[in-house]
């Protein structure tokens, strides 16, 4: 306190010798004011120099160094200084000028540079350097090569130059103060506060030397007097408490590191409380010390309870304690890993399991005097382990024992694991190999193998691969996974030999179809051809259809898969016609191959001699039909005569009637013509009968046509209805070979039916003329003429178009069928034909010999 | 007591002569026609009691006249017999359809034919 007070008096009092000094002569003011601020600097230096040993902060030893050069500046600007007459008057001021800004720069700069050395230590001798090269080349720009900016001008005053240059001095220190407020902390307050503070008056002060108009005016006075204190407190801040307390420098960082392990101290403290290690501070006694809150839980107590209790006191252990002896006497540490410990008192717990370590503490003399013990809880670990272990046998056990081949791969196509029935395959060690030189003559699982693109963990795409391995078919299933905590391969081989064998067996009597000598199909679900034999083939040649084997699908196979794909059928049996033949299908369905086959059966022959034998049943029924028809007419026809005679005679009979002699001669007469036409119904149908079972004979013998005819048709030129019947004759026609008489009947019953179906009083036309090699007779009528539909139809037995013509004209309906046969047989032909403009035309004709 | 009047509808000219005078005899009194055209006109002015029907007739057959007679309330009392040569099954069950009264076969015996028309008045 006093010195203090001492120190501020003893300022106060130089101040003022100062000011005295300067209102005597400012020149003596103006020497004494700069000596002391170079005696100041100079001291700086020295101790900062001499202290830069023990201090880790080169904020100072920088300064101090940029100060020795400041106060040589300073002490040229001395004695440079206007009156004092060392240099030739003609500088005048203004050299002292140039070199005091020189000094200002130099401590601006060197003050803005400082703070970067608090944490940073520099190579003093290279500082020195540069600082000394920089300083010559400003002396020598002032003295040597006069470049250097005036700075003072005699009767002007200063020069721009100058005052700018303190303006910018300024702005280094104000950089400095902000430099030095940032890194504050590094600093003892009161050092920190007397730096600030002189920094402060040293912008102060340049502020005064911006404006004095000359070299002894008040503002340069009052400029000196601050830079003077600015001065006074680095030396202060450095030197008197550098002296004063010097550990306040020296030792800081020592402080700091205390500080630093204070800090670490109870860092330490934390993880030792929150560890899950159970840690003990023993003495050489094993007393303890100290527990952490861990190893008090462990054993139900508080902390504080344990301390000056004996370990094994609280946990007999014979065998622990003396391992805990055997560690104290060699003073070497030990440690186990899992090792079972069983708490007394506590069963229920059972064996536990510890990791621990028992760590000897020597003093100064090598003795041990504490142990620190730090246990870990490996119970679960362990148990974790264990099981762990059993599951890995059991997998092991699995993997060797499961009838696959097994086998793990790892990236680099490492053969990692393999199980025995894989070795048994192999026959050989191939674990430790690379896959693909154990694998080589499997081209195709080389291709497809997943190690060529890299594992895929997350994808669990299988890959598999057929290959073959000396004889043996394998098939190989890929799996990506996690081996030892690399990505791996997990490859299952499967022997498939003898399913391949058995399928190729299925191959080969699935080959059967394909020579089966029928025709043999199949399809897609949508009707499509996916297969079809060589039968079909053969089958389609021989119906010269150009390979086109849909024929043989039915045009239904849409309706017939739908029925199939309802699932209430699986057979269906079907019938086509391809071109003349007939195929009977057998169509399966078969849902395991999403397919439907069909089975082709020629059944053409089967088919003809079933139509031969519709058609003979046809045949049979229809003359059935005809004979049953037959005989109703044939009954009709023979009893409407009958009756007709029957009922006459009868009425002949009857004296009750009284018929007269006219009447008695008509009815007689109808009875003569009725037993008559009864007759010649009899004898057509004999003929008839005759024809149609072929027995019909025929006398041949030469006959002249017109011969024939004329002796014929006498019995037709007087008819009821006077029709003129004409004969034209074509001279020398030559004979024909024919029985007579059947000729006869045929021109009879055509002109018979002529004449029924002529209008009275019409004409008959009939000719005969040779035509080619046939003898052609005619028969024309001016009749009702025949529709031309009925002109076939005429010649068929009991046909009759519908007329007008009454019944007694009516004849046995058989005459016309009997004509055509009698004609047949003689090798001719019967037709008609339309007689233009009324009538039909009857013609026939019978080859010449 | 009023003669009985007898039509017989039949083409063959000589069983309607043998019918005529047969039942002419009997004491009937007899008309015929020789088709179902001019049989249908006949049973209009006649008004007989009893129509033997022929069944084989030109363009209008029997059964068409015997259903046109029995289709017409006017001629509700009139007895139709159809006669035809036509004696098979079918022909009787077509009879009970058309409802005809009676069927006679040919051939027949006049004793017989003229006993059955005698037994049905």
């Amino acid at each position: 306190m006093y010195e203090k007070y001492v120190n501020i008096v003893f300022g106060f009092l130089l101040l003022i010798a100062l000011y005295v000094i300067n209102t005597y002569n400012y020149l003596l003011f103006h020497s004494i004011a700069e000596l002391v601020i170079s005696a100041i600097a100079f001291s700086v230096f020295i101790f900062t120099w001499n202290a830069r040993k023990y201090t880790d902060n080169h904020f100072y030893l920088f300064l101090g160094i940029s100060f020795i050069f400041t106060g040589f500046i300073n002490l040229f600007h001395i004695i440079s200084y206007k009156g004092m007459g060392v240099f030739p008057e003609h500088y005048g001021a203004n050299i002292s000028t140039q070199l005091w800004i020189v000094m200002r720069y130099v401590t601006g700069i060197s003050f803005f540079i400082a703070p970067f050395f608090v944490k940073r230590k520099f190579n003093e001798k290279l500082v020195v350097t540069i600082f000394f090269v920089i300083i010559s080349a400003l002396f020598a720009s002032i003295f040597y090569w006069n470049i250097f900016p005036n700075c003072y001008i005699d009767g002007i005053g200063l020069t721009r130059f100058k005052k700018i240059s303190e303006y910018i001095i300024i702005l280094f220190f104000s950089g400095s103060l902000y430099l030095l407020w940032k890194i504050r902390k590094e600093f003892d307050l009161n050092i920190f506060k007397l730096l600030i503070l002189s920094i402060t008056l040293s912008i102060i002060a340049e502020l005064f030397f911006t404006f004095y108009a000359n070299a002894y005016d008040t503002a340069n006075l009052l400029g000196h007097f601050f830079i003077l204190i600015s001065f006074y407190l680095i030396y202060k801040s450095i030197l008197i408490i550098g002296i004063n307390k010097p550990h306040d420098i020296i030792f800081r960082q020592l402080k700091q590191g205390e500080e630093r392990l204070k800090e670490e101290k109870s860092v330490i403290a934390a993880v030792i409380e929150n560890t899950e290690a159970h840690l003990a501070y023993l003495d050489s006694d094993f007393n303890f010390i100290f527990v952490n809150s861990t190893y008090a839980k462990m054993n139900k107590h508080s902390v504080d309870w344990f301390v000056g209790k004996n370990h094994f006191r609280i946990l007999p252990n014979e065998e622990n304690e003396f391992i805990f002896k055997k560690v104290r006497d060699t003073g070497e540490p030990i440690s186990f890993k899992a090792k079972p410990f069983k708490f007394p008192g506590q069963p229920e717990l059972g064996v536990t399991y510890w990791d621990w370590t028992l760590t000897p503490i020597k003093d100064s003399a090598g003795k041990v005097q504490h142990l620190v013990l730090s246990l870990v809880d490996v119970t679960e670990a362990k148990r974790v382990e264990e099981m762990l272990r059993e599951s890995n046998n059991f997998s092991q056990s699995l993997l060797q024992t499961i009838p696959f081949g097994m086998d793990i791969v790892d990236e680099e196509g490492n053969i990692l694991f393999v199980n025995k029935k894989l070795e048994d395959l192999f026959r050989e060690k191939i674990i430790g190999k690379k896959c693909w030189s154990v694998y080589r003559d499997d081209k195709k699982q080389c291709i497809i193998c997943p190690l060529r693109k890299g594992i895929n963990i997350s994808e669990t795409a299988t890959i598999e691969a057929e290959c073959v391995f000396g004889g043996k078919t394998l098939q190989v299933t890929h799996t990506g996974m996690i081996y030892k905590g690399k990505k791996a391969i997990l490859e299952i081989f499967e022997d498939i030999t003898d399913r391949k064998k058995v399928e190729e067996k299925i191959k080969h009597l699935a080959s059967f179809p394909e020579f089966n000598p029928d025709p043999v199909l199949e399809l897609d679900l949508s009707g499509k051809i996916i297969f079809y034999n060589r039968a079909v083939s053969r089958v389609l040649n021989d119906l010269k259809i150009k390979d086109d084997a849909s024929v043989f699908i039915p045009k239904d196979i849409f309706k017939i898969i739908e029925i199939f794909k309802e699932g209430k059928i699986d057979l269906t049996l079907w019938e086509i016609k391809i071109g003349n033949k007939y195929f009977k299908e057998n169509i399966y369905y078969t849902p395991q191959f999403n397919s439907v086959r069909i089975y082709v059966d020629d059944i053409t022959q089967l088919r003809c001699a079933e139509e031969e034998l519709k058609k003979e049943n046809l045949k049979l029924l229809e003359s059935d039909r005809k004979k049953t028809e037959f005989i109703s007419v044939v009954s009709h026809d023979l009893r409407t005569p009958l009756t007709s005679i029957m009922g006459f005679a009868d009425t002949l009979k009857n004296k009750k009637l009284k018929l007269d002699e006219e009447q008695k001669e008509t009815f007689v007469g109808y009875i003569q013509e009725e037993s008559r036409r009864l007759g010649r119904l009899i004898s057509d149908f004999l003929d008839i009968s005759n024809i149609e079972d072929g027995s019909l004979k025929i006398i041949k013998q030469k006959t002249d046509i017109n011969q024939l005819i004329s002796n014929m048709i006498n019995m037709f030129k007087i008819n009821k209805k006077d029709i003129q019947i004409i004969v034209e004759f074509e001279s020398n026609l030559p004979e024909i070979n024919v029985d007579e008489d059947r000729i006869k009947q045929v021109i009879q019953n055509i002109i018979s039916n002529a004449i029924k179906y002529s209008p009275p009083e019409s004409v008959i036309n009939i000719d005969a003329k040779k035509v080619n090699s046939d003898i052609q007779v005619t028969i024309r009528d001016q009749g009702v003429g025949i529709p031309d539909k009925e002109k076939e139809k005429v010649f068929e037995k009991h046909h009759r178009i519908d007329t007008h013509i009454s019944r007694k004209e009516r004849g046995t309906g058989l005459g016309l069928a009997i004509s055509k046969a009698i004609i047949e047989i003689h090798n001719g032909r019967i037709w008609i034909e339309d007689n233009l403009p009324v009538g039909s035309k009857f013609i026939f004709k019978i080859p010449i010999l | 007591m009023k003669k009985k009047k007898i039509l017989v509808i039949e083409d063959e000219k000589k069983i309607n002569q043998l019918l005529s005078i047969n039942f002419a005899g009997e004491g009937f009194q007899v008309d015929t026609a020789t088709s179902g055209e001019q049989g249908l006109e006949k049973v209009d002015k006649f008004m007989p009691d009893i129509v033997i029907l022929d069944v084989r007739l030109p363009l209008m057959d029997g059964w068409e006249v015997c259903r046109r007679i029995k289709g017409n309330h006017k001629y509700k009392d009139i007895l139709v017999v159809m006669l035809t040569a036509l004696t098979q099954k079918a022909d009787m069950e077509k009879a009970k359809v058309f409802c005809a009264d009676g069927f006679i076969g040919k051939p027949f015996e006049i004793d017989d034919i003229i006993k059955k028309i005698k037994d049905m008045t």
